[in-house]
């Protein structure tokens, strides 16, 4: 269930206008920022991706219009709604938003009633959609978890850990083990599937990659604690 | 002396939103000695938006009334409006409700 | 069932022959050359499923890093490749490895160390090799391990990750890349990707912890392509 609380952007150039809308915004409990022309605005919309935009057309020496090209240039797919603030009737102020593409208008004076209905009624556009198609520039990393090494033989190293293995892959290890015994570089391939201990705890071996005669010696040195 | 009810949540606000009231009535003085129709419609236009939100909608009147006599190069009916602007402004009693 | 095929190269004929006794006794299939020239033709004949290579062969030396590194040009990864050799240096098994060699083992060579590597890149059982495991100092046993994922899908109330293994729900997870940069998540749901066999981890977005990382995950959501209908 997306959450209630919305982001949204007020771009006026009159700052009285700016606190008002601010403090009814603030009261409905939505995150709220301010710009008082549109170099600013563009600058917020960017850092802080604001659901939705609060935008008086008639910005003082700035074309609205222009704004809202920009905005769709960040946002390409429409998710950010732009609701218009103007002082037209509302007939040509249906037009103007239509044809400026804006996703509403609200007209001045703007009470506090008609400025939560019509967020009310916009509540499920302003949800963006999931992303599914993230770009691999965000969508890949790399997952750290805790784990221990319990047995090492020469030829494997045992970890237990939460995780279930069922594919022989790479792995990387941080180990002040490792370490000790001058293994840190050593390339660990998963052997064989992971196998149960108890429910979410799983021992996978390792095999070592690559031990020279050092390594095995000081392995075999572990020979007090057999197991 | 013109009392005005206006919502307690603007509390805070309302310093803000009349001292701006303030600097207005200087522009707007300086824009009548100048013939300045410009900006005695921005000005006008603006005020008349942003008044109503804050309870003042006599004030908001007045400002409409300068942006539709300054669309008319109306000088005479200007300079009475922003006097009665400014009197509005400095005779306003505000009570938070 | 089907030997698996060894071929062995090294110029040193004492060893080519204690390697094929020693992988006659466990049920290999083996043959092994002297000369590099002989190898080549021998793979296309012989076929084998991996190669035993000396890395220091006769006056050419590193000869065997150039055999590794031709054998996965011409060959590709199908075929394992254990190199062997005297000496124990480091860099060696680097460069090895890096050639494309599936792993290093040291002269003289441990007959038991030799056929549990073979036996584990071959995936063959054989319950008389087993190497006895010793206990890890509990005082050193913790450990951190790292694989690759990837993000599936996100929103403002949770980031999805694709995993082809099992990751157990409650498992604390540190998630890094440029806009996660060493994060910590704790997995609150896993579900079965019946289609890949794979796994969905949720991980719930929590809005104190995490709450300055949503206006560069709606960026992400904005800049995401709506799925194709």
């Amino acid at each position: 269930m997306a959450r209630k609380s919305k982001v949204i952007l007020i771009v006026d150039d009159d700052p009285d206008m700016r606190a008002y809308l601010n403090k009814l915004l603030i009261s409905m409990g939505h995150e709220v920022y301010e710009a008082g022309n549109t170099r600013t605005a563009l600058k917020l919309v960017q850092e802080v991706v604001p659901h939705l935009i609060l935008l008086d057309i008639n910005l003082d020496e700035e074309s609205g219009f222009n704004m809202i090209g920009q905005v769709r240039k960040f946002d390409q797919y429409h998710r950010i709604k732009i609701l218009m603030i103007s002082s037209l009737s509302s007939k040509k102020a249906i037009d103007l938003s239509k044809k400026l593409g804006t996703d509403g208008y609200l007209i001045k004076p703007i009470n506090n009633t008609t400025l939560s209905t019509t967020l009310k009624k916009m509540g499920p556009e302003l949800v963006f959609p999931e992303a599914r198609n993230i770009h691999s520039e965000y969508s890949q990393l790399t997952a750290r978890f805790l784990g221990s090494l319990t047995k090492i033989s020469e030829v494997s190293v045992i970890l237990r850990s939460k995780i279930k293995f069922q594919e022989k892959r790479k792995i990387f290890i941080e180990s002040p083990f490792l370490k000790k015994f001058d293994l840190e570089k050593t390339q660990l391939i998963i052997q064989e599937f992971s196998k149960d201990v108890t429910p979410g705890t799983y021992d996978t071996k390792i095999q070592l990659i690559g031990l020279n005669d050092n390594n095995l010696k000081n392995i075999r040195k572990l020979n007090t604690r057999k197991v | 002396m013109a009392k005005v009810e206006v919502d307690e949540e603007l509390k805070d606000i309302l310093p803000g939103f009349l001292n701006n009231r303030e600097k207005d009535i200087e522009t707007l003085k300086t824009a009548v000695a100048a013939n300045d129709f410009a900006t005695l419609q921005k000005v006008g236009h603006k005020v008349s938006g942003s008044s109503g939100g804050y309870g003042f909608d006599e004030l908001g009147a007045i400002a409409k009334n300068i942006e539709l006599a300054a669309r008319e190069s109306s000088l005479e009916k200007v300079q009475a409006l922003v006097q009665e602007f400014e009197n509005y402004v400095r005779e306003i009693e505000v009570v938070f409700v | 069932m089907s030997q698996k095929r060894i071929l062995t190269i090294d110029d040193d004929e004492d060893i080519n022959l204690l390697v094929r006794k020693i992988l006659k006794k466990h049920d290999f299939e083996s043959e092994s050359v002297s000369k590099i020239e002989d190898f080549f033709s021998k793979v296309v004949s012989f076929k084998p499923h991996l190669c035993i290579v000396d890395l220091n062969l006769g006056d050419h030396d590193g000869f065997g890093y150039k055999i590794v590194e031709m054998m996965r040009k011409k060959i590709g990864n199908e075929v394992v490749i254990i190199v062997m050799s005297r000496r124990n240096s480091e860099a060696d098994i680097k460069r090895a490895l890096e050639a494309g060699a599936n792993d290093y083992i040291q002269k003289p060579i441990d007959e038991n160390i030799i056929i549990a590597k073979l036996n584990v890149f071959l995936d063959k059982e054989d319950d008389e090799v087993q190497f006895p495991f010793y206990a890890v100092p509990t005082g050193d046993s913790e450990c951190y391990f790292k694989i690759p994922l990837n993000i599936y899908s996100m929103n403002e109330e949770q980031i999805t990750i694709y995993s082809n293994n099992y990751i157990a729900k409650g498992s604390l997870i540190e998630l890094h890349n440029d806009f996660l940069a060493s994060r910590k998540f704790t997995v609150s749901n896993v579900s079965l990707d019946r289609e890949s066999g794979g796994y969905f981890l949720h991980l719930i977005l929590d809005p104190i912890e995490h709450g300055d990382l949503l206006p560069t995950i709606r960026r992400i959501m904005v800049k995401s392509p709506p799925l194709a209908e």
